[in-house]
């Protein structure tokens, strides 16, 4: 999941208020929870998605490439639909794929479509609620976006091991059942943390040296506005999201 | 060992971009891959090491087919891709205790190992492997890479950023190490490996270019520039020497190549 990263453009996707995307991906992720219509609807909206996708600027093939890093989840997600109580069927299988998919790829979507400034900004939004409760909206949102930015790099860090450790004559675990691959993932773990845990004090350090302080009100470099385009986006996502609860639970 | 090479091509994503090789590293022995940049060198050395599939063809160690798991150590141009624990003692004892060795026993030989690369385990073993110097990292990598006395060593650049010294030494190491393993090194300082090495690929388009002696290669490098850039100041050197044409060229030592640079300068 290395490519899952912020990729700018000048696209109408790129181009949409921070929170606008980020609702709007919400929005799809509960319109594939929710919808009653199997796997017709389900193929129908991932297709839709990765036209969206490709009319906005993202690249859609390294997308789905990033799908290889999910492929044990559709496995057992196909396996509970298929195995499971009765009325299980291949068709149910691939429903709940299909679903797991459109979740995953909307996630990356708005991953590559929204700059670190902007993630932060539309997590400082969403967590607003939570200030009635005495927490910092804005430590919260830093730190959901830290874990985003650094995914790619703990994942490029778990690799670099996995080499270390088969350059001195580890298995590389190609091939292997997922037992052994899960076993053959152990021994990375420990290093891993400690490299993330140093990696964090590093960047803390290198934070504050530059003046980063949670305290006090900050003004912002980027300014973002609501546009018309963005609230046509806006209710255009709602209208798809009621009439889809309005459609399965009237 | 003796690795023997089928037809094999090597390349990343599906693309070729060494081979067919084929022909034989004979070991034990130091053998050199040498070629211009992105002639497919390490990406030769990666498929030897079952980093990267082969494409077509193969390798095979008698009549068996070459597998690489637990055989072979690589390491890498920079020292610090391999380092991942704490300190240089976890790091050359990683690969002996992962092998199930105690701890004790691991630790001695670890300590004893490091020394042979010329860390002396009293000064190195609790420093963090990140925080020694560029040449002192390289060893403790190749310490680190080699500790479990693997039947082939695939070094990539093992010389980079050692001063002259330190190369002296590094390669005593190294041709201590060929005398009871495999090793094939990728490298540009060709000249530096000359009189240690068994045999010499040059890659750089298709077949590629077997040598089985270095003074072949230095021959037929010395008669055609075209097949590797050897520096100017080492032809010169070479050329210092001087020899009957009908002769093949003298061999390079390190103090005849100082005292005939000396002479003309």
């Amino acid at each position: 999941m290395r490519g899952l990263t912020y990729r700018p453009a000048d696209t109408f996707l790129f181009r949409l208020h921070p929170v606008v995307k980020g609702v709007g991906v919400f929005a799809w992720i509960l319109w594939f929870s929710l919808h009653p219509w199997g796997l017709e609807a389900s193929g129908l909206g991932v297709a839709l998605l990765l036209v969206l996708a490709w009319a906005g600027g993202v690249p859609v093939a390294d997308t789905i490439r990033e799908l290889k890093g999910i492929v044990a989840l559709l496995v057992v997600v196909a396996l509970v639909n298929l195995t499971g109580e009765a009325g299980a069927s291949w068709w149910r299988a691939g429903d709940a794929v299909a679903r797991v998919c459109g979740i995953f790829l909307w996630s990356a979507v708005l991953v590559t479509v929204s700059s670190p400034a902007e993630l932060t900004f539309f997590w400082e939004q969403a967590f607003r609620p939570l200030s009635v409760f005495g927490i910092d909206r804005r430590e919260l949102a830093l730190v959901m976006v830290i874990g985003i930015r650094f995914l790619p790099v703990v994942l490029a860090e778990i690799e670099r091991i996995r080499m270390a450790q088969a350059a001195r004559g580890a298995g590389l675990g190609r091939g292997a059942g997922l037992v052994a691959r899960i076993r053959n993932l152990l021994p990375l773990l420990i290093p891993t943390l400690v490299l993330s845990i140093h990696r964090a004090g590093d960047l803390a350090l290198a934070m504050e040296a530059r003046g980063y302080r949670l305290s006090g009100a900050r003004t912002r470099y980027h300014e973002f506005r609501l546009g018309t385009w963005d609230l046509a986006a806006a209710f255009l996502l709602l209208g798809v999201l009621v009439g889809t609860i309005w459609q399965g639970h009237p | 060992m003796n690795l023997q090479l089928e037809g094999l091509v090597a390349g990343r994503e599906g693309r070729a971009v060494v081979g067919p090789l084929t022909g034989a590293f004979p070991g034990p022995g130091l053998h050199l891959v040498v070629g211009r940049a992105g002639s497919g060198k390490t990406t030769l050395l990666m498929t030897l090491a079952g980093f990267l599939p082969a494409l077509s063809g193969g390798a095979r160690v008698g009549q068996e087919a070459w597998s690489a798991e637990g055989k072979v150590c690589l390491a890498f141009q920079n020292p610090e891709t391999l380092f991942f624990l704490p300190t240089v003692g976890e790091e050359v004892t990683y690969a002996l205790r992962a092998r199930g060795q105690p701890s004790g026993e691991a630790e001695a030989a670890g300590g004893e190992w490091l020394s042979r690369w010329g860390l002396p385990a009293q000064t190195f073993w609790g420093r963090n492997p990140l925080t020694l110097s560029g040449g002192e990292k390289r060893r403790a990598a190749l310490a680190a890479c080699t500790v479990f006395r693997p039947p082939l060593v695939l070094l990539d650049e093992p010389l980079a950023g050692l001063d002259a010294e330190g190369q002296d030494s590094l390669l005593a190491v190294l041709a201590g190490l060929a005398a009871e393993a495999l090793v094939i090194v990728v490298t540009h300082d060709v000249e530096a490996f000359l009189p240690h090495a068994r045999g010499l690929l040059v890659v750089g388009g298709g077949a590629g270019e077997w040598f089985g002696d270095g003074r072949l290669f230095l021959a037929a490098a010395l008669a055609r520039p075209d097949l590797f850039p050897l520096p100017d100041w080492f032809r010169a050197a070479v050329a210092g020497l001087g020899r009957p044409p009908e002769e093949p060229p003298p061999w390079p030592t390190a103090d005849a190549l100082r005292s005939a640079a000396t002479h003309r300068n």
